[in-house]
């Protein structure tokens, strides 16, 4: 351009571009150099800060400037150009894809319903669909199963020749199921974890919608 | 109050674009001369930089077209001329708000006697 800016506009430019990045780049980079044009034009050469900070008062926030820019595009034509919203969708997708219950069908409803909303990146939808395929159904019924039946063959295996039980194998029984209860506790939080975070990702893709 | 601003503020924005078609029926101007016009009107814009977005979703629906032009001072300037359809948009539009209004004014001045 024709001139330095002022370190403060600068900064703004720096923001506005940093707030765009979710708009198509060519956009982008049109967005920013038509406002680094106005404020060539709207500031003298030698501006004061304060003539500066007026002029980006009046410009309004990069993040406004950068939602206005969002109705063209083609993602929200949706919902009638309005602006998506975390609700209902974004909550059954997350529930079902934990508890992944009804078995299988569960699952792949809350996957469908991830895959379709619009508030959640590719590299996130990726996540969600990974950590648990099949859902808490199909991961914490097996864990249990073989923490149940491996106790049990510990006991038989302890049933002494003449019949009579002489206990449970302490050692053999309690590693296992320790092993399975880190092995669930895993199974159990890690989604919570991931579910949890992509409730968040989801409200704030939202409110830079809105 | 939050609802009134609401209201407003999806007013401004659906009424703002026809009022840059308007700005430009008689003259075709420039990206800072539409925003600075639009931003001395009182109650008009609420932030100036949301107006070059509106600009490049007008010329990306035919509305208006754009040609740059040497100025004396400074670098080149892009400028904004109203297309056919443009013109065709603003007379519906504007004919459409007449009735609009006169509709609400009609209720709202009732109510209020």
């Amino acid at each position: 351009m024709t001139m330095t800016l002022h370190p403060v506009a600068d900064a703004y430019l720096r923001e506005l571009d940093r707030a765009a990045q979710a708009i198509p780049r060519r956009e982008r980079a049109e967005l920013v150099s038509e406002i680094r044009a106005h404020l060539d034009q709207a500031l003298p050469a030698e501006a004061t800060e304060a003539e500066v900070r007026n002029v980006l008062d009046d410009l309004g926030l990069p993040a406004d400037i950068v939602a206005a820019a969002r109705p063209a595009r083609p993602v929200y034509s949706d919902g009638a150009g309005s602006a998506p919203r975390r609700g209902v969708r974004e909550g059954f997708a997350l529930a079902l894809l934990v508890t992944g219950f009804p078995p299988v069908l569960g699952w792949l409803v809350g996957a469908v319903l991830l895959v379709v909303s619009p508030l959640w990146t590719g590299r996130q939808k990726l996540l969600g669909l990974l950590v648990w395929p099949g859902g808490l159904v199909m991961t914490v019924l097996p864990l249990s199963v073989i923490s149940v039946r491996g106790g049990a063959a510990s006991c038989i295996e302890s049933v002494g020749p003449s019949g009579v039980p002489v206990g449970c194998s302490d050692a053999a029984s309690g590693g296992l199921n320790w092993l399975a209860v880190v092995a669930m506790v895993l199974v159990v939080v890690l989604p919570v974890l991931v579910a949890a975070y992509l409730w968040r990702a989801a409200g704030k893709a939202e409110a830079a919608a809105a | 109050m939050v609802v009134a601003r609401d209201v407003l503020s999806q007013l401004r924005r659906g009424a703002l674009e026809y009022c840059v078609l308007a700005l430009l029926s008689e003259e075709e101007r420039y990206g800072f001369d539409i925003v600075r016009t639009l931003g001395s009107i009182d109650g008009m814009v609420t932030g100036e930089g949301t107006l070059y977005p509106l600009l490049s979703r007008l010329k990306q629906d035919g509305h208006v077209a754009t040609t740059w032009r040497d100025s004396d001072a400074g670098p080149p300037r892009k400028y904004y001329a109203l297309t056919a359809d443009g013109r065709r948009a603003l007379a519906d539009f504007t004919a459409e708000w007449r009735r609009f209004r006169d509709s609400v004014d009609s209720i709202l001045l009732k109510g209020a006697i």
